[in-house]
């Protein structure tokens, strides 16, 4: 207790608590517009391609990784001078034993590739959540458009500040005759082949330029659909015909009654395994990210911090589990049935 | 009123059995641990594993919860 009294602890804690006091009273954050699917980014598309901003993270992430690794690849030394390839074989190693423990040295060999890849890719795509400012810094629109176009009720007032417009705490909220009346409105100006645009705008919303990828649920049953397929791929190409008697097909004679209702319990279990891997993953990421923005909405100082960790720690465990059930798919694909060796 | 009350029955009854699972799991791995601290390791990186697989389950209802929030269910508007 007594250190606690000493001036510099003592005026840290009051500062923290003052400013604590202070952005509970003045500094309000505005409750960011919560959309499930990509929101695309007015005014950039490719054509008639919407570039969504999960779209633009995900490029993001690629390029982060492709560049971390090729610096890291560069200048290869046998005794590493550089920290980034130092870091690179430190990881190679910890997560290519931990391989071996699972599967074996071969297989380990074989698909540590695959499974770094997923986990750095995911693993940045997964902490772009907590970048500051990445989910502030964006288009302002017409609430009005937003409601035209994606059923958003609730808009901010702006305001210029120099070069920049910036959202205000003021809640606008559409009443249910209003969305009646833009409705409408946009359905005739479709109609007319213009683009709808309110004269007087009730309020704005912001479409960020960057939301983390995998917050959409496009990019995780895309990565699930293509890592169960390819276990598959790798099934046939190490067991050949035997691999279809694990499903129970036909064609393949001399099976017990069993094995047919084990083969379509397989069968459907292929497709628990892609809801529950890309449902998993974005549930977690994007669960995540409604937490910090509700935590940032509530008491913008201080509240918000062990949220971050908690999602730091979250965000890395989520593309570890991805990563390693991917090798674990793999892996199992290359079983033979139980059974088969003996005949 | 239906539309408020769906979103968190979905997610507070399909929290329930996780709670209960990640709590048992833990509690076994602990039990363990205390017993045979020199695997300790091995043993947190396998809870851990097992906690984000329970954990998914409600992860799922909360899937369900936020479509029910934010997209709404066929036939409720």
């Amino acid at each position: 207790m007594s250190k606690l009294l000493r001036p510099k602890p003592l005026a840290l804690i009051i500062g923290g608590i003052a400013l604590l006091v202070i952005s509970i009273l003045f500094v309000r954050v505005p409750l960011p517009t919560i959309l499930l699917p990509g929101e695309a980014i007015p005014g950039l598309s490719i054509g008639n391609f919407q570039i969504t901003n999960t779209f633009v993270a995900t490029i993001l992430a690629d390029i982060i990784v492709l560049v971390l690794a090729f610096l890291a690849v560069r200048k290869m030394e046998d005794v590493p001078e550089s920290k980034l390839q130092n870091i690179f074989e430190w990881v190679y190693e910890i997560f290519e034993g931990m391989l071996t423990d699972i599967g074996g040295k071969e297989k380990a060999k074989a698909w540590v590739g695959v499974f770094l890849t997923l986990l750095l890719f995911l693993l940045f795509a997964n902490w772009m959540e907590l970048v500051p400012g990445i989910d502030s810094i964006g288009v302002i629109e017409p609430v009005e458009v937003a409601y035209a176009e994606k059923g958003v009720t609730v808009g901010y007032g702006i305001k210029h500040l120099g070069p920049f417009i910036t959202l205000t705490n003021d809640q606008v909220k559409l009443s249910a005759e209003e969305r009646e009346a833009i409705k409408k409105e946009a359905e005739e100006a479709e109609a007319a082949g213009e683009k709808y645009h309110p004269h007087e705008p009730k309020g704005y919303v912001l479409t960020p330029y960057v939301r983390a990828a995998t917050t959409d649920l496009n990019l995780t049953i895309g990565l699930a659909l293509l890592v169960v397929i390819w276990s598959h791929v790798i099934g046939f190409r190490r067991l050949g015909a035997k691999y279809a008697r694990r499903f129970a097909l036909p064609v393949i004679t001399g099976m017990k009654p069993i094995d047919l209702f084990v083969g379509i319990l397989e069968f459907i279990s292929e497709f628990a395994k892609v809801i529950s891997l890309s449902f998993r993953l974005f549930g977690n990421v994007f669960a995540g990210q409604v937490l910090l923005f509700v935590m940032a909405f509530l008491i913008s100082f201080l509240l918000p911090l062990p949220f971050f960790g908690l999602e730091l720690f979250v965000g890395f465990m989520q593309a570890f589990v991805f990563a390693i059930l991917t090798f674990i798919y793999f892996e199992q694909a290359t079983h033979s049935h139980a059974g088969d060796e003996h005949h | 009123m239906v539309e408020i009350l769906s979103p968190g029955l979905a997610i507070g009854l399909g929290a329930i059995g996780p709670g209960i699972g990640i709590g048992l799991l833990v509690m076994g791995a602990l039990q363990a641990m205390g017993r045979n601290p020199e695997v300790a390791g091995e043993i947190r990186t396998n809870m851990i594993l097992g906690i984000v697989f329970a954990e998914s389950i409600a992860i799922y209802a909360l899937v369900v919860a936020l479509l029910l929030l934010f997209v709404g269910a066929p036939g409720l508007q």
